[in-house]
């Protein structure tokens, strides 16, 4: 066995391990994009295929995995998934309403800022599952087109999910493989996104928000609605805050001791699941526990293991390091230049294509140009750039970002489908404003 | 031991193209929770009951899978739920009858029929495999009845060989 583990990997048949490799890639990405089969499935094939055709080894494969990332976000999975059986995300929503006053013009801003603020703290396919449903119930009491609120709120979430770290796919990616903290994002690319949002809820009061109009009859019923009614388990509400707080505690009190993200999210995990579990009896303790790790959308941890072992493969062939090059040398070695065409090339592709595997080749790239800028910390902005880039992106298309697609799901099994068309026309020039204002702000501010 | 044996013939049917309305009359005349219906070939299109109508009562965001899991906290809503079954009044059965409902057939051993009962309620219709005409349903009575049957039928059995 120890023999199998350190020897040298080769390659079948003396073929060129760039060759095979970028082969294998290219193919997985192909399959991916066009969704014909399950993306994890793809992703893990891609990474075994790798490993049976002698580009990696054994030793590699778990080099290649970004563990940090993976205890991440089954840790935020956990925590998420015990807190909402408390139905404090449906509780924040109601009262939201009832604090307008039933107002729909107002209710827009406000559920999208709920979603954003949610889409910070949680990831974002979680923030619309719990959003969505109650905005539709609420539409549906004040006899309004739903479509507009679920518009605002798959822009809410990705820009709300851009401001921190743990709030969106592609920064847990930068964030782990950079090894920038939580405050970082809040700092860097926090303000972008706070002016993005303003931005955009004025964009919304305009085209939407100032015609919607309901009866005061609607609005007296929806007023009647209890918020407290909705927390389901006031105990398990304190738990889940307390150890929220803890570890958003932990994300930015760590960093300077050198305690990854990934160690506190799935500490924290551990420690709600204790609080939630220790007075019942052994059986009903294993059933809570089965239950918290139910939550866990391991097809998404799965597609994460086989990109990160896809992208290890051809970062080790030395591909990503040539295409650094060649990114280089159309921007002519300029951080200006670079960290244009790294935040406009990523909003453009993250609309076309899943933002993830697209951010997870992108980083070994950036990271490969360090030198010819003057060291890793000169590369700062061109992560940032990435990041604005990527989580803005996602708003181009219905499929740019998974929070959309699910959104999407909601509004069609509502009777109420949003076309691709439909969100493309307003979508993608929206974005494209959004990404706009983004390299404003990139530019007089993330850049030197 | 197959089902057929538990099937009640001739049931109380509901036909396509009636409308809920008329359907609801029908439940509450007969003083049954659901009828199957059918076209006019006796060929079963899906069950309409109670269920179905209460199901349709409901907001959507509470319908749907991943929806709202409690509404405890919507207060007054009894006018606005009545309204909600107004307006299914002149609905077409057809629009609102659950099409997925569980079918056996009369071969389907009794076990299979007891589960289905236990998980999906009563009653379950009974089809020719072969043409999808409704022979019948099974129902927890049914059943019951049969089983009781049963035992009688061995209890005479014991009697007899005892006295044999």
């Amino acid at each position: 066995m120890e023999h199998a583990v350190h020897h040298a990997p080769e390659v079948l048949f003396g073929w060129e391990p760039v060759v095979v490799a970028t082969t294998v890639l290219v193919a997985s990405y192909a399959f991916i994009i066009t969704e014909k089969i399950n993306r994890a499935v793809v992703a893990l094939l891609g990474a075994g295929a790798l490993v049976f055709l002698g580009v990696l080894n054994h030793e590699l494969v778990i080099q290649g995995i970004d563990f940090n990332t993976l205890f991440l976000l089954i840790g935020m999975m956990v925590i998420v998934g015990i807190t909402k059986q408390s139905g404090v995300f449906q509780f924040v929503a109601i009262l939201s309403a009832k604090m307008v006053r039933a107002n729909p013009r107002l209710l827009l801003v406000s559920l999208a800022l709920v979603t954003a603020v949610f889409s910070a703290l949680l990831d974002n396919v979680t923030t619309v599952m719990l959003v969505v449903p109650i905005t539709l119930l609420l539409t549906e009491q004040l006899k309004l087109k739903a479509y507009p609120f679920l518009f605002s709120q798959i822009f809410a979430s990705n820009v709300g999910g851009m401001a921190t770290l743990i709030g969106d796919p592609p920064n847990i990616l930068i964030g782990s493989a950079v090894g920038l903290s939580f405050m970082d994002f809040v700092y860097n690319v926090g303000p972008a996104s706070l002016l993005i949002m303003i931005f955009l809820l004025v964009f919304f009061d305009v085209v939407w928000g100032r015609k919607l109009e309901t009866t005061n009859r609607a609005r007296a019923h929806l007023l009647r609605y209890r918020p407290a009614e909705a927390l389901e388990d006031k105990e398990l509400l304190i738990k889940s805050m307390g150890v929220l707080a803890l570890v958003l505690f932990g994300f930015i009190a760590g960093h300077d001791h050198g305690i990854m993200p990934g160690t506190v999210a799935l500490s924290g995990a551990a420690l709600l699941m204790l609080l939630d579990i220790y007075k019942f009896k052994p059986e009903v303790q294993s059933q809570k526990v089965h239950k918290a790790f139910g939550q866990v959308e391991w097809e998404t941890i799965f597609f994460f293991l086989g990109l990160f072992v896809l992208v290890y493969g051809v970062e080790h062939t030395g591909l990503l390091e040539y295409l650094g090059e060649q990114l280089l040398a159309v921007t002519g070695g300029d951080l200006h230049t670079t960290g244009l065409v790294v935040i406009w090339s990523s909003a453009i592709i993250s609309a076309i294509v899943d933002n993830i595997p697209f951010v997870a080749t992108m980083i070994p790239m950036i990271e490969s140009t360090s030198e010819v800028f003057g060291g890793e910390d000169a590369l700062m902005p061109l992560w940032w750039a990435l990041s604005l880039g990527a989580c803005l992106g996602g708003n181009g298309s219905l499929i740019g970002a998974s929070a959309n697609v699910m959104v999407a799901s909601f509004a069609e099994r509502a009777g109420q489908r949003i076309s691709f068309m439909k969100f493309l026309v307003l979508g993608f020039p929206l974005m494209i404003a959004t990404n706009v204002i983004a390299t404003i702000y990139f530019w007089f501010v993330l850049l030197p | 031991m197959p089902c057929k044996d538990a099937i009640l013939p001739d049931p109380v049917v509901g036909k396509k193209g009636q409308t809920v309305e008329e359907l609801i009359t029908l439940l509450e005349e007969k003083h049954i929770r659901s009828v199957p219906i059918v076209d006019d070939n006796n060929v079963l299109l899906g069950l309409f009951g109670y269920d179905q109508i209460l199901d349709n009562l409901l907001p959507v965001s509470a319908r749907m899978e991943d929806g709202l899991q409690k509404l405890d906290f919507i207060i007054g809503a009894a006018p606005g739920v009545a309204k909600r079954l107004k307006k299914l009044y002149p609905k077409l059965v057809d629009e609102v009858l659950d099409t997925e409902c569980c079918v056996v057939h009369p071969n389907t051993p009794t076990w299979e029929a007891v589960r289905l009962i236990v998980k999906y309620a009563s009653p379950i219709p009974v089809v020719n495999e072969e043409n999808g005409k409704l022979l019948g349903i099974v129902t927890e009575q049914s059943l019951i009845t049969d089983f009781k049957k049963i035992i009688r039928e061995m209890e005479e059995e014991n009697t007899q060989q005892e006295v044999g």
